[in-house]
């Protein structure tokens, strides 16, 4: 079992050094010199020279890469190109409570949600609201979510001017207005979790609930409630801590898209400015970032499937 | 569990069908005609009047065909049928003006949608055409996401074939390639991309492919890795076939359907991935139309609270385009995996 | 022995609705089980044994997909007349049910312990794991209160079954319904979960239904049998009485099909010609009767199942008692 983790800690770290290499190649990629990007029209060649040098443009492409990665693992991301020279570290560190706060709200959301529409829905399968919520659900699949938020800005803000937009409001500011600023993205965000979470959980809790077991709870004169909860979601939650794992990703687009959309400065809003300038270094240091958090949290999400099943538990441990 | 409901057979009468569908036609008909104008009431009547003709051509269609016809998939594969013809016929469709602004000046921007005018589905603020801009977008978004596919395809079958039949050193590199694509969640990769490449449609559709390829990749290696045992394959290699004539002749029959079935699924991932892209402007470049970048309009000047329809137009449009993918994809594959078939 | 029964079925019928039309699983049938009494029915696979122990239970209930009629009383409660509250109470405390395979009937992520507690009313903590501990000394599992800590996955399918059995006697039943509580184990393991049910049986006072669809499992374990044929009781009789002569043709067959110790060597094992009929479009009258060698046009109209003093038998032509 321990060869098993240290080949799995190599493929991790391996991944991480090819990603990192992806992302510096970007630099690369760019279609126009970087040196004349921060430097604007009219420089002399004196400028243009110094302006290589002092971005290390002129060493060799392993050399960069070497500073570019020794930088980073010290937590220094560069300087981005727009405005010139300001720290990219920082403004992730500042935009990174953002995003996680709005993508674990969500998370939080889509399970509230989903967990006892699946219930209901797998417990009385084939039923009017099992019928209703399959149809719902898999009309919320087809809606992109930059599409679901435009008609919550729509009509939750400015219609009925039941949130605001276009404002956020710090956790240091305080819970209450916090929450109320993030209500709505985060509602947007995890529409599309809840649909999926409601469709793959009550599936698995039909199966299950057709297992013995349940028979067997049942049998012993446990509630409905009891049985759903104790006997029939535990096993099934297994299924739902893997698909957090595939869906983390969509989750994570899902919130970039969303920041952008609402104007809250997160990540998103960070990469997609950044993108949109053609700031690389900061688009640079945002994606390694993203990719490290998203790696991470994956391995987590593998680990803790063994922890949650008593049946593989034993045989990793 | 014990209470799962099972069919009742069905015992309506065969005229209520035909009957039922009819009425809900003459609702929606009369609605968007006599009716036009009347807000709410005229919304309500072509809801009640599109539910009725549902019903009744479902109900209809099951009397013809038998229980297993299904309305919803005819209708979704209507949809993409003349998605797909308008976006192919599109330059030679008797469409308005999709981008050129400079034939638009002296038509009125932003138009309401109003069928019985020469801009049925309305103008963007240029005066563009909506009608010409959907069909245009559907055209990239068709030609950049069935590109991706197709790419990914190709490269991620062969990387695949190659990993699941030499297994060892091939097998891990392909992995680790794959999982370090994996590594990085699918917008922000194509944002990366966007931020450095020209977005041209040949771009555009080489980034999304970088979205396909790891299913693909693993969809091929796991179809190898099962039919590179078997006895045809085994055979092949006793009478002294070469692994390049193993893996082309006797393993890509067998891996092409999966990764073609696979890539339906794709085809709809790929379309809300272009479109994201190019809602957040790395995408195609206005004026050039995509579904994406129409949505955005919306935002510029409250445009959608004053003029729904700038976004309603382009995002029902998606929605019908992916919800048709969705259904399709979801009853192939409950038709050919038998073990979700319940679910 | 109290003669007052324990458990009265009477005509009980199930219709299961399926695509293919209705199913009757069980089609008209009544019998009592007396206070203490191991009472076994035997019948082939889908002979309805087992949807016949469940609404015996009351697990099976009319609902949208199943309709339930005919009259089940336990300890003088009727059972289909109780709301889901009152059915739930009956589980808790009155009756307990043994499922065929263990290794599906205890959850996979629940501890053993925790099957047996989460049922127990009115006990604190502590109180409850010694009466865990208590039950699973009763049906004979080594180590306790280590046993409480482990999942299920842990045990072997013995023991596994020995923790179902002390789950069903948590609440301290009167009638314990075993649905095949051997088929899916070792034979070495057999012999030791029937001996633990006999056992529990004597000691405890504990009436048992043990189903099964082996004639070897219920010889001389239950004290009276009834045979199950497409539905219906075919006959019912002391178990002494039932082996030794068979009154109904169906019966006779089936212990023809089994090999016995006396038997001569090389002697040829009968078995039935033809299949069960299909439930879902059973032959009327007999149901036996396309498969039986006594067949009568007389057959064509349902048996009664008349009583015999302590026996019945739903046959035209019965078995002569001359064998015995």
């Amino acid at each position: 079992m321990a060869r098993d983790l240290v080949k799995r800690l190599i493929e991790l770290a391996l991944v991480l050094v090819i990603v990192s290499m992806g992302t510096f190649a970007l630099v690369d990629l760019m279609p126009s010199d970087p040196a004349v990007v921060v430097l604007g029209e009219g420089h002399t060649a004196a400028e243009y020279a110094a302006q290589r040098h002092s971005m290390g443009l002129d060493d060799a492409l392993p050399v960069r890469y070497g500073h570019w990665v020794g930088d980073a693992l010290t937590g220094d991301l560069g300087k981005s190109f727009i405005p010139p020279n300001s720290d990219v570290g920082g403004r992730v560190a500042a935009a990174l409570p953002v995003s996680a706060e709005l993508a674990v709200l969500a998370l939080l959301m889509a399970l509230v949600v989903a967990i006892p529409l699946a219930m209901w829905s797998a417990y009385r399968a084939g039923g009017v609201v099992d019928r209703a919520v399959g149809a719902v659900t898999f009309g919320v699949l087809s809606v992109p979510s930059f599409l679901a938020g435009m008609l919550f800005i729509a009509l939750f803000a400015q219609r009925l001017g039941w949130f605001p937009r276009l404002e956020w409001s710090r956790i240091g500011d305080g819970l209450g207005g916090n929450l109320y600023h993030a209500f709505l993205p985060a509602l947007t965000i995890a529409l599309m979790e809840a649909a999926t979470f409601t469709r793959v959980l009550r599936g698995d809790l039909i199966t299950t609930l057709q297992e013995d077991f349940i028979l067997s709870a049942k049998a012993k004169g446990m509630t409905p409630l009891h049985v759903l909860f104790h006997d029939a979601l535990r096993p099934s939650s297994l299924s739902l801590v893997t698909l957090m794992g595939i869906s983390l990703g969509r989750l994570i687009g899902s919130t970039v898209i969303v920041e952008y959309l609402f104007a809250l400065p997160g990540m998103g809003t960070l990469i997609i400015g950044a993108a949109d300038q053609g700031d690389v270094p900061m688009v640079q240091g945002a994606v390694l970032v993203i990719a490290l958090i998203y790696v991470l949290v994956n391995a987590v999400i593998d680990l803790s499937y063994g922890r949650l099943d008593p049946r593989i538990r034993r045989a990793h441990v | 569990m014990s209470d799962v409901p099972l069919a009742a057979p069905r015992t309506a009468p065969r005229w209520r069908g035909p009957a039922l569908a009819l009425a809900g036609l003459a609702v929606l008909g009369l609605s968007v005609t006599v009716l036009a104008g009347h807000g709410w009431t005229q919304a309500a009547l072509v809801v009640a009047g599109l539910a009725g003709a549902y019903t009744g051509l479902n109900a209809a269609g099951r009397a013809l065909f038998g229980d297993a016809f299904d309305l919803m998939f005819w209708l979704c594969a209507a949809w993409l049928a003349v998605l797909v013809v308008a976006a192919v016929a599109a330059p030679v469709l008797p469409l308005g003006e999709h981008q050129d602004i400079v034939k638009t000046l002296d038509t009125p921007g932003m138009a309401v949608p109003d069928l019985s005018t020469a801009h049925p589905l309305g103008t963007n603020n240029f005066g563009l055409d909506l009608l010409a801009r959907v069909v245009y977008g559907a055209r990239s978004s068709l030609v950049v996401s069935l590109g991706a596919v197709v790419i990914g395809m190709v490269v991620g079958g062969a990387a695949g074939i190659a990993a699941g039949y030499f297994r060892r050193g091939a097998d891990a590199t392909v992995g680790v390639l794959t999982n370090s694509l994996l590594a990085v969640p699918p917008l922000i990769l194509l944002i990366a991309l966007g931020t450095v490449l020209e977005p041209n449609l040949r771009n555009i559709a080489v980034a999304l492919s970088l979205l396909a390829i790891p299913g693909m990749v693993r969809m091929a290696r796991a179809s190898t890795m099962a039919f590179a045992r078997r006895e045809f394959v085994v055979a092949a290699e006793a009478m002294g076939a070469s692994r390049w004539r193993v893996m082309t002749r006797e393993l890509l029959p067998n891996v092409v359907l999966p990764l073609a079935s696979y890539g339906m699924v794709m085809v709809s991932v790929l379309i809300v991935a272009e479109a994201s892209l190019s809602f957040l402007g790395l995408g195609v470049q206005p004026p050039a139309p995509s579904w994406g970048n129409m949505i955005a309009e919306g935002q510029e000047n409250d445009a959608f609270t004053k003029y729904p329809h700038i976004v309603l137009v382009p995002g029902v449009t998606l929605f019908l385009t992916v919800f048709a993918f969705n259904l399709i994809g979801e009853k192939a594959r409950k038709r050919w995996d038998p073990r979700r078939a319940n679910l | 022995m109290n003669d007052a029964p324990l458990l009265s079925v009477d005509d009980l019928r199930t219709e299961i609705r399926t695509a293919r039309g209705p199913l009757r699983a069980v089609d008209g049938v009544s019998f009592t089980v007396r206070p203490g009494e191991m009472f076994g029915i035997v019948g082939e696979s889908g002979s309805g044994k087992s949807v016949l122990g469940r609404t015996v239970m009351g697990l099976y209930t009319s609902g949208p997909a199943m309709t339930v009629t005919g009259k089940v009383v336990l300890d003088g409660t009727d059972v289909h007349a109780l709301d889901d509250a009152g059915r739930r109470r009956l589980w808790r405390s009155r009756v307990g049910m043994v499922f065929q395979d263990p290794g599906t009937a205890l959850n996979p992520v629940k501890r053993v312990g925790r099957h047996l507690t989460e049922a127990m009313r009115g006990l604190s903590r502590a109180a409850a794991r010694d009466r865990a501990e208590e039950l699973l000394r009763l049906v004979g599992i080594p180590e306790p209160r280590r046993r409480l800590r482990q999942y299920p996955h842990e045990l072997s399918g013995g023991m596994r079954q020995r923790v179902v059995i002390a789950v069903a006697l948590a609440g301290e039943p009167s009638l314990l319904i075993a649905d095949e509580p051997t088929t899916a184990l070792d034979v070495t393991v057999q012999k030791q979960i029937l001996d633990l049910l006999g056992r529990l049986q004597a000691e405890l006072g504990t009436a048992i239904i043990l189903i099964s669809h082996d004639l070897a499992v219920v010889a001389g374990r239950a004290d009276r049998v009834a045979v199950m044929y497409a539905g219906r009781l075919a006959e019912l009789a002391p178990a002494g009485e039932l082996f030794d002569s068979p009154r109904h043709p169906y019966t006779e067959a089936l212990l023809a099909s089994v090999p016995r110790l006396g038997d001569p060597p090389h002697s040829v094992l009968r078995t039935i010609d033809g299949a069960p009929p299909d439930m879902a479009a059973p032959p009327d009258g007999c149901r036996f009767a396309p498969r039986c060698r006594h067949a009568s046009p007389a057959c064509a109209a349902p048996p009664e199942f008349a009583a015999d003093g302590a026996r019945a038998v739903a046959c035209h032509h019965p078995v002569d008692l001359g064998g015995a």
